[in-house]
């Protein structure tokens, strides 16, 4: 961490904010490093902390420091998580409090009792986590703020790494906040710290809408001086802080009448912009999509939307009045093109562009053809040549090799369960080889939704298990919990416990002992939460011991009511990367059964060096971890590593006998 | 594309359609897999353009992108860059840090640009499915398309394919950096700045040996080359000079094109026997078999359900308590069965 710092210092002084920068250099000096170094609970280490290029998402982490802010709280989820891995990376526990709530509407939460003590706060999270917040969210305008509140909402059109693709500026709108769109990074720095300071003039949070491509593609920064923290102080007034009938009556009326005032204000904002070029065709945009139509386009008039709520009416209105056709290009649902026919704008747009997925220059330039705005090239699409390209396969993501998910779902789909599964890197366990997954909605609903299967009863005698990860059981799986204990939920809950957020790339959570910053922190005992919410029957159990991963499973699934098995063992990626004894194949011994590669691990695949089938197995020594279960499960032992060949000891398909021996008790 | 004969309301197409690099924009797109450091070596570049004094954008893809599938990297610079996405036929270049990863890019290339594409290749176990015939749906074959440059990196920086040393790939960086035409000591202040400290020395190396392997495999195609008017000559030579690479690659190509049937290796077509007598139901066949092949039926005895998926590995013969199972061998052709399968199998080691 050290290193990438003060080497972006010597590249260009300017990426911290002038009277920011000594700050920096004397903390490293002093050694006063976040604890715990050596761990990498955190982004890697020289990652592109270089010459001001950042992506949107380290934009944001930059302005929220420069704006003096005293908090920034969120839960990992793609693409929002780098904001506070940078901001606690650039920062350190006494310039700022970084860290990881157990859910967005936890981090909704405190966000607002930090604002009430006077303190500037960042919210991060993806679209989805404000569904998790939303309670709060909704009613937050109504208390209002004493230190800004910003609430990074980083939707994922084209679900990179999500299960819906939500169009969040609804959001704001309902909510009735104030709305800002950066289009690049420039921008999300300079909204960013914008926002804070509307939040404060209008006494309500601000919502900074992002995309993954906003959040994840770099540009040049140029950052503005620094402010210093704004300290304010907790005064009561529970008129406006206790959200009783009475109160919140008269917090509606406020409410509304703000609106009223904010759609005023909005014709005056300087981050909406009238770009007259060719009075042919005027756009109407916002965010990334100003920058496809900037490059298909580059003639047409423009008005770019920074502000997508309120919008300006007037000002689109005398737009529309300047140009001959007008367009609406946005990405995903027709937000603006309803926003503007609301005072009866109608725009050309919705039948162009889809609704789906996630837009592209191509997609961009392809609408405008269809309107006629563009010539349809005759050129083929693609390079002379390139059509005698062979088919290129499709390269899945898959679980890493030595990853401790693969043995729980590996034996589940040997019990034949029905697997209700959740939000995580574990959901590549609905995919094949595994294949072991039947639903997957919403963080921690699979206890949920194995309840319902359960109490309703048809899965055709198997038994039914749900399957989430320890960050998720968190977040969203302790109340399911409660309620299948209390109801009596004939289920088996298996919570894979790999110590940290792995799918977002490993960050800390509450039963992980430390922190955003590698400090150390009290640690959440999950075992002791299943039992105190009255799980009669807990099981830890390590998944690289096949065996008894099969048994425990086993005993769970045949008990009645309600059983956990946890199966605990780390992240082979993260916070270390860890790396046993390399295994081999001995292909005297390998008869081309194929059982291994139903694991569904990397290292793993047919021997090429050899032209015979049924085609032998090979491990990649570069990807082994070395964590044992392919030999624990080789029927013919052929699967060793170094040392097992000169100790003269093989590995028996011991572990298969015991795999049958639970079956045969079940 | 851009349009001269533009109608009333037509308006003209934005960038994309020039066909000329010049030094001081281009756009590129990095492919491969996650882990092989496509998003380091896109920071590289990137610093090189700013050096420049340049505007640079690049777009990278996180999330499920880490866990070993495919990545994606598209990088534009220049005076002023407004999408940080490209359109196909947008790109100068193209950098493939995995065979099929470079080549799954292709429609992004310009007329004439150039792909330099790493002969690593790392088949995929979705790849790998087809049991009974070992067909892999992977594009073996190195005969590169038109405007494919293959690079053996490992072969050009002295390294051994099997440790994957991730600071092989900056070979493509110093081929590319021959193509970009930036000075090279921003490409050497670049690369000390932006990769781990450890293997600075190792990715310095690498570039060296990329840029000079290009230069003479370049000098040696035509004197003066111009690569959009030669892509011919580009795919001869470069299969001329990674012969070695190519039979060797090719062997593995010709036993997986279209596959085998397994009668051809196993002397038989494999059908499991169940004794349904001798069955009591304990679901250790079942549970074993790497093909799922068996299941319990009502009556809680062992039945083959999905017979065709059999490879015959034997496995349920072998564990089976009570000796209910038999591998039997039918001919392809005919009907008598050849129950000879264990000495089969030994043979076929």
């Amino acid at each position: 961490m050290k290193k990438g710092i003060e080497a972006t210092m010597e590249v260009k002084p300017g990426l911290v904010a002038h009277n920011g920068h000594e700050d920096v250099d004397e903390r490293h000096r002093n050694g006063a490093e976040p604890a715990g170094k050596s761990v990498k609970h955190g982004p890697a280490e020289n990652t592109s902390l270089y010459a001001g290029l950042l992506s949107g998402n380290e934009a944001i982490a930059l302005a929220t420091w420069h704006s003096g802010a005293g908090m920034a709280v969120g839960y990992p989820g793609t693409p929002s998580t780098e904001t506070l891995e940078y901001l606690a990376k650039i920062t350190s526990a006494s310039d700022i409090y970084v860290e990881w709530s157990t859910n967005e509407k936890v981090a909704m939460d405190v966000a607002m009792g930090a604002s009430l003590a006077g303190d500037r706060v960042l919210v991060t999270t993806k679209h989805v986590g404000l569904n998790v917040a939303m309670d709060s969210f909704m009613t937050s305008p109504f208390i209002g703020v004493n230190g800004g509140v910003v609430i990074l909402d980083a939707d994922d059109p084209g679900m990179h790494s999500s299960q819906n693709e939500q169009d969040n500026r609804y959001l704001a709108r309902f909510a009735g906040i104030p709305m800002l769109e950066p289009s690049d990074s420039q921008e999300a720095y300079e909204f960013t710290r914008t926002a804070f300071e509307l939040s404060e003039k209008w006494d309500t949070p601000v919502m900074l809408r992002m995309t993954t491509r906003v959040s994840h593609s770099r540009s040049k920064v140029i950052p503005e001086p620094m402010q210093s923290p704004k300290k304010g102080e907790f005064h009561r007034d529970q008129r406006k802080y206790v959200m009783l009938p009475a109160n919140a009556r008269a917090r509606h009326v406020s409410h509304l009448d703000r609106l009223s005032k904010m759609e005023q204000w909005a014709e005056e904002v300087s981050f909406n912009s009238e770009e007259m070029r060719s009075s042919l065709v005027g756009v109407v945009t916002s965010g990334i999509s100003y920058q496809y139509v900037r490059d298909v386009l580059p003639e047409a008039s423009v008005f770019k939307l920074g502000l997508t709520f309120p919008v300006p009416k007037e000002k689109l209105r005398s737009f529309a009045r300047k140009v001959d056709r007008l367009f609406v290009v946005e990405e995903l649902e027709p937000y603006l093109k309803e926003e503007m026919a609301i005072f009866g704008l109608v725009a050309e747009g919705a039948a162009l562009f889809p609704r789906n997925g996630e837009l592209s220059p191509r997609l961009v330039r392809e609408g405008f053809q269809k309107a006629g705005v563009l010539e349809v090239t005759k050129e083929p699409a693609l390079p002379v040549g390139t059509q005698s390209v062979p088919a290129v396969g499709p390269r899945f993501p898959l679980l890493c090799s030595g990853c401790s998910h693969a043995t729980p779902f590996f034996l589940l789909r040997k019990f034949d369960a029905v697997v209700a599964g959740d939000i995580g890197c574990y959901t590549l366990g609905a995919t094949e080889p595994l294949a072991s997954m039947d639903t997957c909605l919403s963080m921690g609903s699979s206890i949920g939704i194995a309840i319902g299967l359960a109490k309703a009863g048809r899965t055709g005698g198997r038994p039914v298990v749900a399957v989430l990860g320890d960050s998720t059981f968190l977040h969203a799986g302790i109340p399911p919990l409660i309620d299948a204990v209390h109801r009596e939920a004939n289920i088996t809950v298996v919570v894979l416990d790999n110590g940290t957020t792995a799918m977002t790339g490993g960050q800390p959570h509450p039963a992980t002992s430390s922190g955003i910053r590698g400090q150390s922190a009290p640690k959440v005992d999950i075992p002791a939460i299943c039992s105190a919410v009255g799980v009669s029957q807990v099981i830890v159990v390590d998944p690289y011991d096949v065996g008894a991963t099969s048994m425990a499973l086993q005993n769970a699934i045949s008990k009645d009511g309600v059983s956990v098995v946890i199966t605990a063992r780390s992240c082979v990626e993260s916070p270390v990367k860890s790396r046993g004894r390399i295994y081999h194949v001995d292909t005297s011994q390998c008869d081309g059964c194929q059982l291994c590669m139903n694991l569904g691990c990397p290292a793993l695949g047919w021997d090429f060096s050899l032209d015979i089938m049924p085609k032998r197995i090979t491990i990649d020594a570069a990807l082994c971890s070395g964590c044992t279960v392919c030999a624990q499960i080789c029927p013919q032992g052929a699967i060793l590593s170094a040392d097992s060949e000169t100790d003269g000891y093989r590995n028996s398909p011991s572990c298969l006998v015991s795999i049958n021996d639970s079956v045969q008790r079940g | 594309m851009a349009s001269n004969q533009r109608g009333r309301n037509v308006m003209s197409n934005g960038n994309g359609g020039e066909n000329v690099a010049s030094a001081r924009s281009g756009n590129l797109v990095l492919g491969g897999v996650g882990g092989q450091g496509i998003i380091t070596a896109s920071n590289t570049i990137s610093y090189v353009c700013i050096e420049a004094g340049l505007n640079v954008k690049k777009s990278e893809v996180h999330g499920m992108s880490q866990r070993g599938g495919a990545v994606v990297s598209h990088l534009r610079y220049g005076p002023e860059v407004h999408s940080v996405i490209l359109e196909p036929g947008q790109a100068e270049w193209i950098l493939g840090f995995e065979w099929e990863e470079g080549l799954r890019y292709l429609e992004y290339l310009k007329p004439g640009g150039v792909a330099f594409v790493s002969t690593e290749r790392r088949i995929p176990p979705s790849a790998q499915v087809d049991r009974l015939g070992g067909k892999i749906n992977y594009a073996l074959d190195l005969v590169p398309p038109i405007g494919v440059v293959p690079v053996d990196t490992y072969r050009i920086t002295g390294k051994a394919a099997v440790e994957r040393t991730a600071s092989a790939q900056t070979v493509l960086l110093g081929a590319l950096s021959v193509e970009m035409g930036l000075p090279v000591e921003f490409w050497h202040k670049a690369i000390e700045a932006t990769v781990p400290p450890k293997t600075i020395k190792a990715n310095l190396l690498s570039f060296e040996n990329g840029r000079s392997w290009y230069e003479e495999w370049k000098g040696s195609v035509v004197p003066g080359h111009n690569t959009s008017s030669h892509s011919e000559d580009f795919s001869n030579r470069s299969n001329n000079q990674h012969r070695a690479g190519a039979s060797r690659l090719k062997k593995i190509g010709d036993s997986s094109e279209a596959g085998i049937s397994i009668s051809s290796w196993m002397g038989g077509i494999p059908r499991v026997e169940i004794m349904r007598d001798w069955c009591k139901g304990c679901n250790i066949c079942v549970s074993v078999c790497p093909e799922r092949v068996l299941s319990i039926d009502q009556h809680e005895i062992a039945v083959v359900s999905e017979p065709d998926r059999c490879t015959g590995c034997g496995l349920c013969a072998r564990l089976c308590p009570d000796l209910a199972i038999d591998i039997l061998l039918d001919a392809a052709i005919g009907d008598e069965p050849v129950p000879s399968l264990a000495k089969k199998r030994g043979d076929s080691r």
